[in-house]
């Protein structure tokens, strides 16, 4: 029996050994130089948690946040990735389009893809621009009826869209998914804006309501007046919580908070930062650099 | 042949029995021995009961068997709250240290414990002490790979299943720990059920929602004990059997009710009605085995999901259509039938006859 423990306690210790060795190689190999990308992110694109909980856990960790481009009109449900996009990606088309193989389509299980995000590119540039001018017809039609309430009300919000997209939320935006990561880096080459990370795609389906714009009654029988939106949604795959090493706590900690809230007058308890994200041969991420952001 | 504790346990109460069955018949003027006979037997027994006090810790009488049942339930909680409180601890002061020592302190905690599991199952015949040891050890090593995945931002996988699975069976083989061997064949049945979901090109995390990925995790699970012989280690068979039925007879019994979860390209109401007939014939066919085998783990397992499959049925038929007294009468009448029909079996076969591990 002694003998036997002798072989456990062997066993035991190497099998510790051995799945710790492989998981820092595979982080060395990760980290090897040239990074796959490395984007200079600002507090726009990377939450910090800082304070909530930190009682109970004395790290830091950092979210990376990122967004989905726009639809033109932003009314209703609609996919964020093109049903196209989705037969890319593996997807089955549905056979027609009847309610049973809009239902199969839908109930497709998510599969593993890979996420392009694009730094202060043209896909945010365009975000900025469709808000510009949700705020300018918004203006426009408050001139028309100065006495309307609501209209003022979607004026304001419309301002306050405006100022958030140009001063607050993330510039990174997902601008192409895909299954090869050449491919997309083909596609994309510059690695000072364009990061690849692994991420999942699931299959979406929703039946919307056309609004009857017409004189009149709706004279529209039932099957014309609502119309299925096919697509998808994704999201990345451990990106939720950057770890943020020891040696940058102190400097964190005595970052400055401020800068101009989305609300337009409210004053932001975001801390003000400059990070340098890397991403390795397995597209996980590191922090390479953090410093005070002074503008 | 080696002698287990459970052995020792096993003959320390054959004796106690013996031995009340000897004053009976002694009383009954049966049997009577001599006083040199007496001596001799008296003797040989307390040398056997000492030698197993000295090398298992066993429980030399009720009062004992009592105690050691609350011991075990001590070890168990306080093995939960101190793998609890580890955990905490490394989450309240790992933000303090740099990344090397992180490392560092996660290898020696994993390191140290597995080796003061395995040092105190040499020492500890009771068993409390390693076996509270040994759960400790293994949320050394999960905290370790979980907090490895942290500090340098891993992508979330599957695969630190595979080792979790293996250290958690290593640990209960070490130190005959069955919560540790349950604890192994959870992480077994998930990393089997991610991977045949994953060959079908299904991101791993949503293993669950096809609980048909389950049943090869079942199947293997179920062969293990019919494959390796589980003699030397009390109770392990069973875990074995009973968490695969559960993996396999659970799956059935959710996809009874959520048809749309299946694989199989069909109508949910056809899926649904499909693995309802087989939830019933599993169940029966697990009775049938149990009763064959001698298995009263697969036996109670079969006849508790039959009853959950047919309770389950009656009130999709008959709740909202019965008045309520006659809906429960029905049930009462259904319990008293099962009863009857067990009893008929066990006079006929002579259930379990004793056999069976």
């Amino acid at each position: 029996m002694k003998g036997t423990q002798g072989y456990f306690l062997v066993a035991g210790l190497g099998l510790i050994a051995l799945v710790n060795a492989i998981v820092l190689l595979g982080v060395a190999w990760n980290r090897q130089e040239p990074a796959e990308s490395r984007l200079q992110l600002s507090e726009r694109e990377l939450l910090s948690h800082y304070g909530y909980a930190r009682k109970e856990n004395s790290g830091i960790g950092l979210r990376l946040d990122y967004r989905w481009p726009s639809a033109e009109d932003d009314e209703g449900f609609y996919p964020s990735i093109s049903l196209e996009k989705m037969l890319e990606l593996g997807f089955q088309q549905p056979a027609g389009p009847d309610d049973d193989s809009l239902r199969r389509y839908s109930r497709q299980q998510q599969r593993e893809a890979l996420l392009v995000l694009e730094l202060d590119g043209p896909a945010y540039q365009r975000e900025v621009q469709l808000a510009r001018d949700r705020y300018a017809e918004a203006q426009r039609l408050q001139r028309l009826d100065p006495g309307n309430q609501a209209l003022a009300d979607e004026a304001r919000q419309a301002a306050s869209s405006l100022d958030s997209r140009q001063q607050r939320i993330s510039r990174l935006m997902v601008v192409d998914l895909g299954l090869d990561r050449q491919t997309l880096r083909a596609r994309y080459p510059d690695r000072q804006r364009y990061a690849i990370v692994r991420g999942h795609v699931r299959p979406f389906a929703h039946r919307q309501w056309l609004p009857w714009r017409g004189e009149g009654d709706d004279p529209r029988p039932d099957e014309q007046r609502w119309q299925w939106q096919l697509g998808g949604s994704g999201e990345s795959a451990g990106l939720g919580r950057i770890h943020l090493p020891q040696r940058w706590h102190k400097l964190f900690v005595s970052l400055p908070r401020g800068g101009v809230k989305g609300d337009l007058h409210g004053k932001s308890y975001d801390k003000q930062f400059i990070v340098a994200l890397a991403f390795g041969r397995r597209l996980e991420p590191w922090i390479v650099d953090l410093q005070e952001r002074t503008r | 042949m080696t002698l287990s504790r459970s052995d020792a346990q096993q003959r320390a109460d054959d004796i106690g029995v013996f031995n009340r069955e000897l004053a009976r018949l002694e009383a009954e003027q049966v049997l009577s021995l001599s006083d040199d006979q007496r001596a001799r037997l008296h003797g040989h027994q307390q040398q056997l009961l000492a030698s197993y006090r000295t090398a298992f810790d066993i429980d030399h009488d009720n009062q004992a068997r009592q105690l050691s049942l609350g011991m075990r339930v001590a070890s168990f909680f306080g093995a939960l709250a101190l793998a609890a409180s580890l955990f905490f601890l490394f989450y309240q002061f790992w933000g303090l240290f740099g990344e090397v020592s992180q490392v560092a302190i996660l290898l020696a905690a994993s390191l140290g414990s597995c080796a003061l599991a395995l040092w105190l199952s040499r020492r500890d015949g009771s068993g409390y002490f390693s076996k509270l040891a040994a759960l400790l050890a293994l949320t050394c090593f999960v905290l370790n790979i979980v907090m490895l995945g942290q500090i340098f931002n891993i992508t979330p996988s599957d695969k630190a299943l595979l080792p979790w699975a293996a250290y958690a069976l290593l640990l209960a083989y070490a130190c005959h720990a069955r919560l540790l061997l349950a604890a192994g064949i959870l992480c077994l049945l998930a990393f089997i059920a991610a991977r045949v979901g994953s060959w079908g090109g299904l991101y791993w995390l949503d293993f669950g929602e096809r609980p048909e990925n389950f049943f090869p995790a079942a199947l293997l699970v179920f062969a293990v004990p019919l494959l390796i012989a589980q003699r030397r280690y009390e109770g392990f068979a069973v875990i074995y059997r009973v968490f695969a039925l559960l993996a396999l007879l659970l799956t059935v019994l959710v996809l009874s009710h959520w048809g749309e979860a299946s694989y199989l390209n069909y109508s949910p109401a056809l899926i649904e009605g499909g693995y309802q007939l087989l939830g019933f014939a599993l169940s029966a066919a697990l009775i049938w085995l149990g009763v064959r085998r001698g298995w009263s783990d697969v036996v109670n397992t079969g006849l508790s999901f039959l009853v959950i499959f047919l309770y389950t049925k009656l009130f999709d038929w008959w709740w909202a259509l019965l008045p309520k007294y006659l809906f429960f009468l029905l049930l009462g009448l259904i319990a008293v039938l099962i009863l009857l029909v067990l009893r008929r079996l066990r006079s006929r076969h002579g259930l379990f006859a004793g056999v069976g591990q």
